[in-house]
């Protein structure tokens, strides 16, 4: 019987405070009561504390508890009548990285061990230095103090081994300190040889904030990496508490402190990966949020997770179009598009973070930048798994865009796009943002963690079966029989499609998948088992890995369309010729360019010239009348004036070079 | 399980007279001193506070370049102290300062560190002025920092600037645009206004906005391939809208015709993670100081009767009334499931729009 502890947990995102009421019932824990509000770090309330005071009065309401006194502040530990709860957990996604820059002796070596030690913790890694770096001495300082960082992570020399070295880099980091001004000088976490401790503290000790983890590479082939880890995290907990917009006085009430989201991830992969219970060999969750995205796996006993804090559908949108190539994106959307018009999606989408695709090309735009954005992340994760296409027993997807669609056909087949497991896999989602709370609760009940995970509080979303390699599409490649309420059901599938078959919660049904030909299901030919009813329900997927996205636009528009319809059970709805004819691409513009059109400057996009003009051979002026002509034709256009202004469209080439004619 | 979602609206402040207090602050990275004080009545030109940015940092290794067997010996020879401001090749140490081997100072700035045998010297740092921006009373003082100041008038916020500033008086454009206007520069009616686009800008609306010697521009969007060129001028440029080619809504226009020709600040805060503050236009208003209005609301409600913005396609920009809160989620016609608002639009049409595609107007 588990010992009456009640729980209190909220995490905070950029957009979304979700806040979680959990507590035993019939001996288990279980999640009572979830509240979702807007998280009010921004404009215009500047204070986390007034989204959390108005989830918790929602969690008040549904539950008719009272978890709050009358000022405000969360009674703790839980009194008579069910007043207040034993604890308060809160952990912290949102808002701003810890910016860090990782110094150590070599690359490839504690230096690496350092960089996995931020893993876990929304880190933005500014600089890197180590001792032979091929900068100077003055170089490296100036590095320490322009960066500005939060955080300074120091890493190097293996146990016993040479102090020299690191002396060398305490000196520099000491000397960057010295010329901060105190409000700017960054934590200090030195994580190297254990031999050096007592140096490190005299020499930094009183210039600022100094952490003392275990070295991270004591040995060149040990790693040690958790000691380091939950410093970096403690210090994103500073981070974030002298960051202001009332994350002090919620750090101050948590029982554990302001931990970060991301860190989560890793311990439930980690719990699911090892527990004997399910028998699970790799697992896999993926949170895609507004400003930062988590990937956490435990592939084959080995647990790894990525931050990024550059990838996310809100106020990192952007950053994904500038730092992916723009056709890992546009291969996702099934109508022509410039690479401008992705970035005005993305730059939108950063000015209104919280904002729903609401026609169907916005919906295109958003789904693709989602998983772009995992694939990247995978890419780095990839190299690690040993087979490709990965066989992953369960896929957890989490963040609005991933388990908030409503639509579980939709929320599966974004998983399987992104991810592309080959052969059986179960999908899960945490529309209640449960995980987080799982992660700060494994510091002070752990037995909650087991029976939370345990307790089928994740959202199942569907079993899915898929092929592995690339099937041919004109054959029958896949033959399922579904035996359910005594009936027998059989389908057979071509190459290049989804099949969901809906076998709601509560039914069981016996299902075998027989792959045809020379396909393989996870290597198998054949595989039979179990499946629990789930909110989508069996979800066959004859598309191939990789999935084989045609380059043709046509064709590539009609396997879209079609999949989001298959998965989502929409009727089909196909876009007309004309979005599909090719569009032309609009140039960066530079200022040369803007100040002196003469110039024909080489742009960094496909060359047609700052004004659509392509390559000028003249040195162009203006022609005033000209600009007079073609905006009183616009204007007799638009009769409301507000569309319109000079637009590409309604200026012929001819007249853009008369406009700017010698 | 128990649920229950709140949404808190995005809010945009469009407001022909309130109480605004705003800070007023040096950038992040920079510390100096406070020019005025609590209490004192600013101008928009007025000098709030100096701050000085850094450069670079010089280490000069006088022991190596002096040929020291101990770097100790170097006290001995230094010619500077700590802080002292050092000309470019002023001599730092040596035996004698007009002969023999010495060590010179590789750039004009201050001497901020001497050990190990090496002198830093801190680049001379380039000055910055903070300038008030608006009329107003200086209601506190953040010591290093700036000043936080309120001001009356008429305030209109919008959703991206290009992270100037600049004042002058409000100028709709000619009925043939910015892109219309002849350049003279001796009868330039045009130079020193803030101008106000009703159509998204072009690039050759930027460059006739630095011809003519603009101040600063409001517009409604903008295309992604202008950004770069828009966060390298001088002059300030704040989107009502957003980016791609979307039409001004009939409030933002009908509040800028209202105060045509009256003195504005525009401050073109461009959105960040950190950003507290958003691109915004003051307004003064004549007869300010007789009444005294309230400060906006810190956070609106969406309720019934609210007046709403949509702020995603096909209904972008179009203002409305909620006319039913929805607490259930809907299926929406793309698949999403999603916990929408009816809502009223100037068409008479009663749609269902998803509750975070919509901005409360206080």
């Amino acid at each position: 019987m588990t010992q009456q502890t009640s729980i209190l947990a909220a995490d905070f995102g950029s957009i979304y405070t979700r806040v979680l009421l959990i507590d035993v019932v019939d001996g288990e824990y279980r999640l009572i009561a979830r509240s979702e509000v807007r998280t009010t770090a921004e404009y215009p309330d500047l204070d986390v504390n007034m989204g959390l005071r108005q989830g918790i009065q929602n969690i008040e309401v549904v539950t008719g508890r009272t978890i709050m006194d009358p000022s405000g502040n969360i009674i703790t530990p839980e009194g008579e009548n069910r007043i207040g709860v034993d604890h308060f957990l809160t952990t912290a996604s949102g808002g701003e990285p810890l910016r860090a820059v990782v110094v150590g002796l070599i690359d490839g070596v504690s230096i690496d061990s350092g960089l996995r030690a931020t893993e876990g913790t929304y880190v933005q890694v500014l600089d890197i230095l180590s001792l032979h770096d091929g900068r100077t001495y003055q170089e490296k300082l100036n590095l320490l103090i322009n960066h500005k960082p939060n955080l300074i992570l120091m890493t190097g020399g293996l146990e016993g081994g040479a102090k020299q070295p690191l002396l060398e880099m305490i000196k520099l980091v000491r000397q960057s300190l010295n010329l901060l001004s105190e409000k700017e000088r960054p934590v200090v976490l030195y994580a190297g040889n254990s031999a050096l401790v007592s140096e490190v503290k005299a020499d930094l000790g009183e210039l600022t904030t100094l952490l003392v983890a275990d070295n991270v590479r004591p040995s060149i082939n040990t790693e040690e990496l958790d000691s380091a880890q939950l410093h970096v995290a403690f210090a994103f907990d500073r981070f974030k508490v002298n960051q202001g917009r009332g994350y002090g006085e919620v750090g101050g009430m948590s029982s554990v402190g302001l931990l970060p989201t991301a860190y989560s991830y890793r311990i439930v992969t980690d719990y699911l990966g090892r527990s004997r219970k399910r028998n699970l060999k790799n697992v896999v969750a993926v949170d895609v949020g507004s400003s930062t995205s988590t990937l956490a796996s435990y592939y084959e006993g080995d647990n790894r997770s990525i931050i990024r804090a550059d990838i996310g559908l809100g106020r990192s949108a952007l950053q994904i179009v500038e730092r992916m190539p723009i056709d890992s994106i546009r291969r996702w959307i099934p109508f022509s598009v410039a690479e401008a018009d992705v970035r005005n999606y993305a730059l939108n989408k950063n000015l209104q973070p919280a904002s729903i695709p609401l026609s169907r090309k916005d919906l295109y735009f958003e789904y693709a930048l989602l998983r772009a954005g995992i694939e990247n992340m995978l890419a780095i994760q990839r190299p690690t798994w040993h087979k490709t296409p990965p066989h992953l027993d369960w896929i957890i997807g989490a963040g609005s865009a991933l388990a908030g669609t409503g639509n579980y056909g939709l929320s599966s087949m974004l998983l399987l796009d992104a991810i592309q497991p080959a052969g059986l896999s179960q999908l899960y989602a945490d529309p209640n943002g449960l995980i987080p709370a799982i992660g700060a609760l494994a510091y002070i009940v752990p037995e909650a963690v087991v029976q939370l995970l345990d307790g089928n509080n994740l959202e199942h979303l569907g079993t899915a079966v898929s092929l592995d390699k690339a099937p041919r599409l004109d054959r029958k490649v896949l033959k399922i029989i579904i035996q359910l309420d005594g009936q027998k059901i059989i389908h057979t599938m071509n190459g290049g499609e989804l099949f969901v078959y809906p076998l709601p919660p509560g039914k069981e049904a016996t299902v075998q998948a027989i792959a045809l030909g020379s396909n393989r299901i996870g290597g198998k030919q054949r595989v039979k088992f179990q499946a629990e009813g789930s909110l989508a329900g069996l979800i066959f997927d004859t598309r191939g890995r990789p999935i084989p996205l045609s380059t043709d636009i046509e064709k590539r528009s009609l396997q879209l369309v079609i999949w989001i319809a298959q998965a989502s059970l929409i009727e089909p709805q196909e876009f007309p010729e004309y979005e599909l004819r090719p569009v032309e691409e609009r140039n960066i513009a530079t200022l040369t360019d803007l100040r002196n059109p003469q110039v024909n400057q080489p742009t960094r996009k496909q060359s047609s010239g700052l004004f659509g003009l392509g390559k000028r051979r003249t040195p162009p002026t203006r022609d005033d009348s000209l600009v007079e002509r073609i905006t009183t034709e616009e204007d007799g256009a638009s009769d409301d004036g507000l569309s319109g202004g000079i637009f590409d469209e309604d200026v012929t080439d001819a007249d853009l070079k008369r406009l700017f004619k010698e | 399980m128990s649920q229950f979602s709140t949404i808190l609206p995005n809010q945009r402040l469009i407001m022909p007279y309130t109480r605004v207090k705003r800070e007023v602050l040096l950038p992040n990275n920079l510390i100096g001193t406070v020019l005025v004080r609590r209490g004192q009545q600013v101008d928009p030109h007025t000098i709030i506070a100096r701050g000085n940015r850094t450069t670079q940092h010089h280490v000069v290794d006088c022991a190596e370049e002096l040929g020291l067997r101990r770097k100790a010996d170097l006290t001995d020879l230094l010619m500077v102290k700590l802080g002292d401001v050092v000309e470019k090749d002023e001599v730092l140490a040596g035996q004698e300062i007009k002969r023999g081997k010495r060590s010179f100072s590789p750039v004009a700035g201050q001497v901020v560190a001497i050990e190990d045998g090496t002198v830093i010297i801190r680049q001379t740092i380039e000055s910055v002025e903070l300038l008030a921006g608006m009329r107003g009373v200086v209601t506190d003082v953040r010591p290093g920092r700036g000043i936080v100041m309120e001001s009356i008038g008429a305030l209109l916020q919008g959703v991206w600037g290009n992270n100037r500033r600049a004042v002058g008086s409000l100028r709709l454009e000619p009925e043939r645009g910015i892109e219309a206007l002849q350049v003279n520069t001796l009868q330039n009616e045009w130079s020193g206004t803030i101008m106000v686009t009703r159509r998204p800008i072009k690039a050759i609306t930027l460059l006739q906005m630095e011809q003519l010697r603009i101040a600063g521009l409001i517009a409604p969007s903008m295309d992604s391939t202008l950004v770069e060129v828009a966060l390298q001028l001088d002059q300030p440029i704040l989107l009502t809208e957003g980016f791609g080619e979307m039409r001004m809504s009939n409030v933002v226009q009908s509040m800028i015709t209202r105060f045509e020709k009256s003195q504005a600040t525009l401050d073109a805060v461009q959105p960040g993670l950190m950003e507290s503050r958003r691109p915004e236009v003051l307004i003064a208003v004549r007869g300010a100081d007789r009444a005294s209005p309230k400060e906006p609301m810190a956070s609106a409600e969406v309720r019934v009767g609210a007046a709403v913005r949509v702020i995603r396609e096909p209904y972008q920009g179009q203002t409305g009334k909620i006319i039913e809160v929805g607490r259930n989620s809907i299926a929406l016609s793309n698949g999403l499931k999603v916990a929408v608002a009816l809502v009223e639009l100037p068409s008479g049409d009663i749609e269902p729009i998803p509750m975070t595609n919509l901005e409360v107007f206080t």
